[in-house]
């Protein structure tokens, strides 16, 4: 059995499946691909209510409500581009947060996410 | 696109400078090279390299250095360069005349075909892997968290976790037996050198490549259990045919290497080249055999346990059977395995052994507990057995037909070499028995997981029996000409199709759909934004039922094996076998329940992630809970102060 054909024809099988399967992985491992867009506050232990808009989506518009109680306190829409994480400030000194659930909604292309504080 | 190019090319030198050149190395140092093949010395040098590079990291950490590039470089350098200089020592002192491995002659032909599997048997594997590439297994999640400890610590890790207690604390991390150093060590040494993610196609990539050189290693066996038969390298075509493209998705094939089964996707490549070393030192009485056998038998117990235990067993049974087949001439035999055994290479290995074992590092499972719960009567109905049926379904429906006429075939094959007729009976009769009565042996082990490990003698068997039966049909045919040609030659070519039908069917069946790869990419996502957020004082709890790759969350934290804590399997929690803590269950089922706020209290646990279309809805409705992270298939609830 011809041995040196056998093993240089592996290698270059495995080269070529190797470099198929991480160029595949690397696609799939960019969040940019996948469509999903996320909400989360800057600082989850305390009572800021600023918050990030991480958005890895085709959609582009966001707007976004601050509710107090079922209160729209205020309400503004954001245009963030793919790939890019948009920091909204809330400064909450405006508006009493005592006893109250002071929710962070969003809203693009009918899908809404909400984050949230008890205070 | 460049930056893509120079990783490949760093990974694949990093691949050739771990994984082939120590192990060709220290064959050369053996001065043994000349009696391997060319496939043979290709597949040997990626097993001893394995084993090499494990050792060399264990004596790194023992001497008091860090694990890192700079000092697995050295040392290797050191160990290429040693082996070098014997080897051209060996070179220099070599007697004339000495005697040379001469490799089978065969057709192009065959070498084409050889060549043909080979590919179908990669192409089919990639084509599977193309939709889990992505790491999100839980198995290669848990044993990347160790990778990632050597790598970021430069140690070798204390295999140890903190678990919730019945008075509803964290407790101090007490030492666990499931993982084996070898394990970690080699995807360590690559991730070091090669500079490679973790959270990436290289782990998943490795085992591939682990999977296919133990394809190779069972069609290296095939040659020598069948060398002096005529039609060795028909036989040797069939069992590729056999264990490369048919069953090529089944475990423990690629759905071990996607799965992150490291322990026994290493497992079934040494064991073969074990058995292909130990068969050819008795068969040639060559002690320089024998001490490589040792020294990978050696590596193997620092892999896997189960894997060495399955060993031991097919060893115990080889030598039954041989005794059992050779009972007249054992006293002579005896006296030649002696002579090999108490030779000097023999002993100098098994010295290294017992230096390394009692001196520099005990692998973890060598305590009487680990001991004690896999030696025993059967505790749990999953260890009591598989049955014929399970057995098959495992084995695949064609191999096992033929495999159990060639068993049969083999204790009457007088003709056959007597030691491989014994390895390969030993092999088949006891994986079958530890599978389907291990209460014989006292096994107390998963039997899906010891039966995992029947596909590849089962494969040789079945080659044999296939070759066999219809050699006898053709002779027959010939002495007394009432069997058309033409029946062989549908008969051949129908079972050939069986066989092909029901191993690619077995594909087809394992084929998945996408993967999990959008899910556990926002998993991800979240676990950098809850790293970044934590203090020393937070802990977190998360769901392993409905986060998907919820196992490499740890990865982001590197705070202990069991950070975060998890919600396991619910009916891990109904085990009337082993009593377990409630408290992860009930902290995300029950959140409100008395028990769960007395867990919250003694844990200190304050984060809870978890998938939002399952378990936010009894968090949503808690007023100290608040929902601070949230995208579609992740939540993070931070319980407020």
């Amino acid at each position: 059995m011809n041995n040196k054909t056998i093993i240089f024809s592996t290698i270059f099988f495995l080269i070529v499946s190797f470099a198929f399967l991480s160029l595949v992985e690397k696609n799939k491992a960019d969040i940019n691909n996948q469509n999903v867009w996320s909400l989360y506050f800057e600082n989850p232990q305390s009572q800021a209510l600023d918050f990030d808009l991480e958005n890895h989506s085709t959609n582009l518009t966001f707007h976004w409500q601050l509710i107090a109680d079922k209160t729209v306190l205020k309400e503004a829409s954001v245009v963030v581009q793919q790939g890019e994480i948009r920091k909204i400030p809330v400064p909450n000194t405006n508006f009493e947060t005592a006893g109250k659930k002071i929710i962070i909604s969003v809203t693009a292309e009918k899908k809404t996410k909400e984050i949230y504080k008890n205070f | 696109m460049l930056s893509f190019i120079s990783e490949q090319f760093s990974f694949f030198l990093s691949l050739g400078l771990v994984l082939f050149i120590p192990g060709f190395c220290l064959l050369l140092a053996t001065g043994m090279k000349n009696l391997f093949s060319g496939l043979e010395k290709f597949v040997l040098s990626f097993s001893l390299s394995i084993v090499v590079v494990d050792f060399i990291l264990i004596l790194i950490d023992k001497i008091g250095l860090q694990i890192d590039r700079v000092t697995i470089l050295t040392f290797l350098t050191i160990f290429i360069s040693a082996c070098l200089g014997l080897y051209f020592y060996f070179i220099k002192n070599r007697q004339p005349g000495e005697l040379k491995q001469t490799e089978s002659k065969i057709s192009p032909k065959s070498t084409l075909l050889v060549i043909l599997l080979i590919f179908l048997t990669v192409f089919i594997k990639t084509i599977y892997l193309q939709d889990v590439i992505f790491p999100t297994a839980t198995d290669m999640g848990h044993h990347m968290f160790w990778t990632k400890t050597i790598i970021t610590t430069g140690q070798l890790p204390q295999y140890a976790k903190a678990d919730i207690t019945a008075d509803y604390t964290i407790s101090q991390p007490a030492p666990i037996a499931d993982f084996i150093i070898g394990e970690h060590l080699i995807f360590a040494a690559l991730g070091i050198i090669s500079g490679a993610e973790l959270i990436s196609a290289f782990p998943i990539l490795m085992l591939f490549l682990i999977n296919i050189m133990s394809v190779l290693a069972v069609f290296i066996v095939a040659k020598e259990l069948f060398k002096d038969h005529k039609r060795e390298n028909l036989i040797s075509i069939l069992v590729l045919f056999l264990v490369g493209p048919l069953y090529a998705l089944a475990s423990p094939q690629a759905k071990f290497a996607s799965g992150g089964v490291i322990g026994n996707t290493i497992g079934n490549l040494l064991i073969p080249m074990m058995i292909l070393l130990y068969l050819r030192a008795f068969k040639e009485r060559k002690s320089g055999y024998f001490a490589l056998a040792v020294f990978l038998s050696l590596g193997l117990a620092y892999t896997h346990h189960l894997s060495t235990f399955v060993f031991i067993f097919i060893a115990f049974f080889s030598l039954l059977i041989f005794a059992i087949l050779n009972r007249k001439d054992l006293k002579k035999y005896s006296r030649q395995w002696l002579k090999i055994i108490l030779s000097p290479s023999v002993l100098a290995v098994f010295g290294l052994a017992l230096l390394f074992v009692f001196f520099i590092y005990t692998p973890t499972y060598l305590n009487s507990k680990a001991i004690n719960t896999a030696v025993g009567a059967p505790s749990k109905a999953s260890r009591a057995g598989l049955t014929l049926t399970q057995l098959k379904s495992t084995a695949g429906e064609a191999r096992f037909a033929l495999a159990v006429i060639a068993v049969l075939i083999l204790l009457l094959a007088k003709k056959m070499d007597k030691y491989s007729r014994a390895f390969l009976l030993g092999w088949t009769i006891s994986l079958s028995v530890m599978s389907l009565r291990p209460d014989w042996l006292l096994v107390d082990i998963p039997s899906d997981r010891i039966a995992s490990y029947v596909i590849f003698p089962s494969a040789l068997a079945a080659a044999y029996g296939f070759v066999f039966v219809f050699e006898k049909m053709k002779t027959a045919n010939c002495e007394k000409n009432y069997l058309k040609q033409a029946f062989l030659f549908y008969a051949f070519f129908l079972l050939v199709t069986f066989f092909a039908v029901n191993g690619f069917y077995e594909d087809s069946m394992a084929l998945s759909t996408g993967g999990s790869a959008p899910k556990a990419i926002q998993t991800y996502a979240a676990s950098a934004y809850l790293a970044k957020k934590l203090t020393t004082k937070d802990v977190v709890l998360k769901d392993h039922n409905y986060l998907a790759g919820d196992s490499w969350v740890k990865l982001f934290f590197m705070r202990g094996y069991n950070f975060p804590f998890s919600r396991g399997y619910f009916k891990r929690y109904q085990d009337d076998t082993k009593t377990r803590e409630q408290c992860t269950n009930n902290m995300i089922s029950l959140p409100n329940s008395p028990e769960a706020q007395k867990c919250f209290a003694g844990t200190k646990i304050d984060f809870v992630m978890l998938n939002p279309n399952n378990d936010a809805a009894q968090f949503n409705r808690l007023n100290n809970f608040w929902q601070i992270y949230t995208a579609d298939d992740v939540a993070i609830f931070y319980k407020a102060k």
